[in-house]
């Protein structure tokens, strides 16, 4: 060999740097994704979809209503399992919705109430940043939406998520038991998923994406308007504003730095 | 060369295995796919692209539409005549070739082909 | 190096034999898994990582641990170490297979490891993860071939 170990050594953290940052000049000068990454603002523009839960407008029944909802619409089956359970959207006590919240004297219209709980499509997502092949990222309108055709099943999401609103299928979903699932499956214009992939509230991507509600949003207004208000966080006149304009709101889990753009009226 | 017993026994035997399937179905032909369109499919008279299209390309088709709707929301594809389609499997194509069985499996199993697809996208239930 | 491992007392092929089975065994609970899903195991929505996961880190451990004990003889030119090389080498290769082989056994649709490959994303710790332990692997392999003086020394 002509060269010596030290010259190799040069060449090679050289051309390693190179390569590195030629892919970062090369996005740089066409403004793009490492551009809009390194802004701590999300990947949004235009619509910032939200929603704000009032739980004053909320009793047990119409929660069910809108669980029921989203399940039928999505296929998501009921196994029977607590510990393989596959849930999109469900109810949770007070104490464990808002946990540094619970002291002593809560009130009793709180206290082991229930809450209806969803992903909350933060702004600065947990569980994008760590998935290993973006197979959940947050769109530019602001849903965190998960592919999964691409879904490995790591579960490094489930792991991140603060909130544990992710589930992942530990078994074939269609193998849920026939008792609990009669007319599996429930909506035969969307899929199911296959064993081994990670799945969550997609804040009903394709029915949004035709200009429809959430199916939760739209069982809820069914039986009582504005129990769930879906919309445009970033539009000042939508309904979602309006309500986060009237009333107090807290989030889940605030300090934490994710963001969640889903907001309860207490 | 050493051991040439061994070797060529050894050559033999693995070369035997390799044709097996060749030997085994010496003489006999597998029934060609016979794919069927539904009344639907026929009234339709064309598909999203043209035939020669589709049976060259389904596949990549398919692929660019699962892109394309997931990851980067456009859920509606126009097609080189013009018309708007919803791109989805379960609701545009197995609209009009509802016959799984006797359309899309034909082929399929002729080539032993096993799209992973309906794992999750829902089989439209045939009758038979 | 390889044909000290082929001559062997009875004792030492039955021993070879039993590992086999062992991991024959494993195999076989591996393609149940395979075909049952991920639900054999145990873990649940809330843990959603377990055992899996901690071998993994634990042998990554073992083999970077492997590397100290291999760094004075061949960095620092420290020959009487030579004896114990041998072992952390092998011991460094064999933890970073099982390493690997803990990461695939845990993915819920192994068919699709290659994705970290395909689209990566370079925020994600898994990325690195991936990238160091696949270089871990190839350097610990590379170090135990391109070392002629060392097959002089006994096991």
């Amino acid at each position: 060999m002509g060269m010596d170990r030290r010259k190799f050594l040069k060449i090679a953290g050289l051309s390693a740097m190179m390569g590195l940052g030629g892919k970062a000049a090369f996005e740089l000068l066409a403004p793009g994704e490492l551009e809009a990454s390194l802004k701590d603002l999300p990947l949004t523009e235009g619509r910032k979809w939200g929603m704000v839960v009032d739980m004053t407008k909320m009793d047990e029944a119409l929660m069910d209503k809108c669980i029921e909802a989203c399940h039928r619409v999505h296929n998501v089956p009921n196994l029977g399992n607590p510990k393989e359970e596959i849930k999109w959207i469900w109810k949770e006590t007070y104490e464990h919705t808002f946990p540094g919240q619970h002291h002593e004297y809560v009130s009793e219209q709180y206290h082991g109430r229930n809450f209806l709980l969803l992903c909350n499509h933060c702004t600065n997502p947990p569980c994008c940043r760590v998935c290993p092949t973006k197979a959940t990222w947050k769109r530019e309108d602001g849903v965190v939406m998960m592919d999964q055709h691409r879904c490995i099943g790591c579960r490094f999401c489930m792991a991140a998520c603060p909130y544990g609103v992710r589930s992942f299928n530990w078994g074939d979903p269609r193998k849920a038991p026939k008792e609990l699932n009669p007319n599996f499956p429930t909506n035969l214009e969307y899929p199911t998923r296959s064993k081994g992939v990670v799945e969550k509230c997609n804040f009903c991507a394709e029915r949004i994406a035709k200009g429809q509600l959430p199916a939760c949003v739209e069982a809820a207004n069914a039986v009582k308007p504005h129990a769930l208000v879906f919309g445009d966080l970033d539009d000042p006149s939508s309904d979602v504003r309006k309500s986060l304009h009237e009333s107090y709101t807290i989030r889940r889990k605030p300090e934490l730095g994710s963001g969640p753009n889903v907001y309860y009226i207490i | 060369m050493y051991d040439s017993g061994k070797i060529i026994v050894g050559l033999i035997i693995g070369v035997g295995l390799l044709l097996f399937p060749f030997y085994y179905n010496a003489g006999k032909a597998a029934k060609a796919p016979d794919p069927q369109l539904t009344p639907k499919a026929k009234e339709a008279k064309v598909c999203v692209e043209t035939t020669e299209y589709m049976r060259s390309s389904h596949m990549s088709l398919l692929d660019t539409w699962r892109h394309e709707v997931v990851r980067d929301g456009k859920r509606y594809y126009t097609a080189s005549n013009g018309k708007v389609y919803y791109k989805s499997l379960q609701v545009t194509c197995m609209d009009c070739h509802s016959n799984k069985s006797k359309f899309c499996d034909q082929c399929h199993n002729y080539l032993d082909v096993d799209p992973y697809c309906w794992d999750c996208h829902i089989e439209p239930k045939e009758n038979n | 190096m390889l044909d000290k491992a082929i001559k062997g007392s009875p004792q030492y092929w039955s021993w070879v034999v039993f590992l086999l089975a062992l991991m024959g065994v494993g195999f076989g609970c591996y393609l149940y898994q395979w075909f049952e899903g991920l639900r054999i195991t145990g873990m649940s929505r809330d843990v959603s990582w377990g055992f899996y996961i901690g071998q993994l880190t634990y042998f990554v451990g073992v083999a970077a641990s492997g590397v100290m004990v291999v760094l004075p003889y061949y960095i620092h030119d420290y020959k009487a170490f030579g004896r114990i090389t041998i072992l952390g080498e092998f011991l460094a290769v064999a933890s970073i297979v099982m390493c690997g082989l803990f990461v695939m056994v845990d993915l819920g649709n192994l068919p699709r490891m290659l994705n970290i490959m395909i689209y990566p994303n370079p925020s994600s710790i898994l990325f690195t993860c991936s990238s160091t332990s696949s270089s871990a692997g190839t350097s610990s392999v590379r170090s135990e071939r391109a070392s002629p003086t060392r097959s002089g020394s006994r096991c």
